[in-house]
């Protein structure tokens, strides 16, 4: 923090936001609550520049390959590193037959004790090997049993596709949170089965995208390797926070020749439109410290490029799954995109397909992938007007484990287990915090008024403490000479014992100078969770808050 | 930080204290600055570690940063902040029960610290302490 020297920008930021703004009454007093918005605001155009400027320097294939490789260097250094590939262990629990496909119920590690559950959908005709598909799942309580995902599973099957499709931490045969039955989450959402275990992790430089993304590489291990796959021609097709996920895949795996993203985080962190927090509410679709590199969610798609991408989305997202300005920003971010492939040569391997449909895997999103993945890796022309024949199975009848909880049936370990695990591995030495000390410059106290009790004056006093960001807090000075100063910081907020005869003013009376301040984020700063997300998006290791979660 | 650098400049023997998730920042402040003399904590988080070993815990985003137990942990930088002296008004678990003084002592054991069984945040505890 105390290295971080304010840029002229960050200047004008400090003196055009939030304002001092003289009342009627003739106090002055600041907007608090709108300090740290704006402040993100900042951080969040100066890292949309930076990114700009960036992806304008890619004019030819060279420095597109340099920025693919960059792209996957910085993912795998903001999400905590590579895991190390362990044995898969696959097992075969069962099987049952369609008229046109085998569903084989499946288990496997992605890490040592960590199951996860699957599906493999065998189509019953055909010539292997098969193009294969990994489906990656939206939050879905029930995982690869949500009867939309089942769907496209099946009629890909019937299309001649060797599909898998696995449960995501948290979600169908993995809750890692589980109420009395042992099936359903006792948190509030599925969400929370990331995001409760995703904070824990950060702590210990670890992350619930690396945790995911690594479930999701490792599914692809088992689909590459099945003797009835094509590992040629291979395709990661996701829907929601699944699309995120495969967002997250196409990243890092070069193995996918083709991939479908519906319905994704397709919305950059740092937009043109940031409206603080963002769309920031799964852990494992923030990229902590990404501000500060200018990389962003988009950025996730640029190591695809040239190889074939069907981007859906939705018009009725922006009613509450993403941002207001979730399609504006997407698409203004797919041009962007748009213009590397046209660069490569390939700008009939991108598309953009939306529904006027809310928040799903439609019919009509479903038909577009069935064709894309046609297309790619079947090379042949899109004709597919119909659905194949679909039905979905209850979830029990597609349960890799006896009684769908993988932790029962096969003694799973938890995100939460494995938290435990390394905690007990860590031994913290307090040697290595060089970030954490004083600022170099000192910011005088800003006296806006002042008023008196018995025995004590009380002022009204704010400290300037980052660029648009003031702390406002109440200073107690007694009438007569004081012994010692006393900074308080209390959660419930500085006013909460303000008032005369309350605590500070008794302090005050007994002899003792009183500031309570509210830091940022607190009361009068109006800050919201999702506003701490983000503000951990533009965290960088060594600064507090400085250029840099649904 | 910058609250201290503020008092500082107008010349005072600091004290600081701080009750609920605030404690978190506040002993970072305290571990960072040498002048402030003093630290009273009233309910605060016990440790990072206790938060990692709980499946439900409550503790707010903005004390997690980002691989922060890899570098220190709130009882270490107690012990680091020796000789200058902490007073732990009552602490609280991930869960945020309170955790006795007796094992609040085990995790706390370095000479700088004094332990009371409640977060008692009022004149009378923390105008003693200060005349300490």
């Amino acid at each position: 923090m105390s290295e971080y020297l304010w840029s002229r920008r960050e200047w004008l930021w400090a003196t055009a936001a939030a304002a001092v703004v003289p009342r009627p009454d003739g106090f002055y007093y600041r907007d608090y609550s709108r300090c740290l918005p704006d402040y993100l605001t900042s951080l969040a155009r100066a890292a949309y520049e930076k990114r700009n400027h960036a992806l304008s320097l890619l004019t030819g294939a060279a420095a597109i390959r340099q920025r693919q490789l960059w792209a996957r260097e910085t993912l795998w250094k903001l999400i905590g590193g590579q895991l190390e590939r362990t044995p898969l262990k696959a097992q075969t629990t069962g099987t049952f037959d369609r008229e046109a496909y085998r569903l084989e119920k499946i288990v496997y590690q992605s890490r040592p004790q960590l199951f996860i559950s699957a599906n493999l959908y065998v189509p019953a005709s055909g010539k292997p090997p098969f193009p294969g598909v990994l489906f990656q799942m939206g939050h879905s309580p029930t995982g690869k049993a949500y009867p939309s995902y089942q769907k496209c599973c099946q009629a890909l099957a019937r299309l001649g596709y060797l599909v898998l499709a696995f449960d995501p931490m948290g979600q169908g045969e993995r809750i890692g949170y589980p109420d009395a039955s042992g099936n359903d989450t006792r948190l509030s959402s599925v969400d929370e089965e990331h995001t409760l275990p995703g904070r824990q992790m950060l702590l210990l430089g670890e992350t619930a995208t690396r945790y995911q993304l690594w479930d999701a590489i490792r599914s692809l291990d088992y689909l590459a390797a099945h003797q009835l796959v094509d590992p040629t021609r291979l395709a990661s097709v996701g829907q929601s926070g699944g699309a995120t996920l495969t967002m997250l895949l196409a990243c890092v795996d070069e193995r996918l020749a083709a991939a479908a993203v519906s319905s994704g985080n397709t919305e950059n962190v740092a937009n043109v439109n940031f409206n603080p927090p963002g769309a920031t509410d799964d852990a494992e679709q923030d990229l902590i410290g990404s501000g500060a590199l200018g990389f962003d969610r988009w950025d996730l798609l640029y190591p695809m490029a040239p190889k074939p991408l069907l981007v859906e989305v939705s018009a009725h997202d922006f009613f509450g799954t993403y941002s207001p300005k979730y399609l504006e920003d997407g698409r203004e971010e797919f041009e962007k995109l748009a213009r590397v492939y046209r660069i490569l040569g390939h700008d009939d391997s991108l598309a953009w397909r939306s529904t006027p449909l809310p928040h799903g895997l439609t019919y009509g999103l479903r038909l577009e992938i069935y064709n894309w993945l046609a297309r790619w890796l079947k090379h042949s022309e899109p004709h597919i007007t119909e659905e194949p024949p679909v039905a979905p199975e209850p979830a029990h009848r597609l349960w890799a484990g006896s009684t769908g909880s993988v932790v029962r049936d096969f003694n799973s370990l938890r995100p939460i287990d494995l938290i435990k695990q390394t905690a007990a591995t860590v031994h913290p030495s307090d040697a290595a915090i060089a970030w954490l000390h004083p600022p170099q410059k000192s910011t005088p106290f800003r006296e806006l008024a002042g008023t008196r009790f018995t025995g004590a004056r009380v002022a009204a006093v704010e400290v300037n403490s980052d660029p648009a960001v003031w702390i406002p807090a109440w200073l107690f000075t007694p009438a007569e000479a004081h012994e010692s100063t006393l900074l308080v910081l209390d959660s419930h907020g500085r006013n909460a014992g303000a008032h005369e005869d309350d605590l500070y003013h008794s302090l005050a009376r007994a002899g003792h100078r009183v500031c309570a301040a509210d830091i940022r984020g607190m009361e009068t700063q109006g800050l919201r969770p999702a506003v701490e997300i983000q503000a951990m998006s533009f965290r960088t290791s060594r600064k507090r808050i400085s250029h840099g979660r649904r | 930080m910058c609250l201290v650098q503020a008092l500082k400049a107008v010349g005072e023997r600091l004290a600081m204290a701080a009750r609920g998730h605030l404690t978190v920042p506040a002993l970072f402040a305290f571990r960072a600055s040498e002048d402030i003399r003093s630290l009273y904590l009233a309910g605060g988080l016990v440790s990072f570690r206790n938060v990692l070993e709980t499946e439900i815990y409550s503790d707010p985003l903005s004390n997690f940063a980002w691989n922060l137990f890899r570098q220190t942990d709130l009882p270490t930088l107690v012990a680091r902040s020796a000789p200058r002296r902490i007073h732990l008004a009552g602490a609280v678990d991930a869960s945020m029960r309170p955790v006795a003084a007796d094992a609040l002592r085990q995790i706390y054991s370095t000479e700088n610290v004094t332990i009371s069984d409640e977060p008692a945040w009022d004149e009378a505890s923390l105008g003693a302490w200060l005349k300490l």
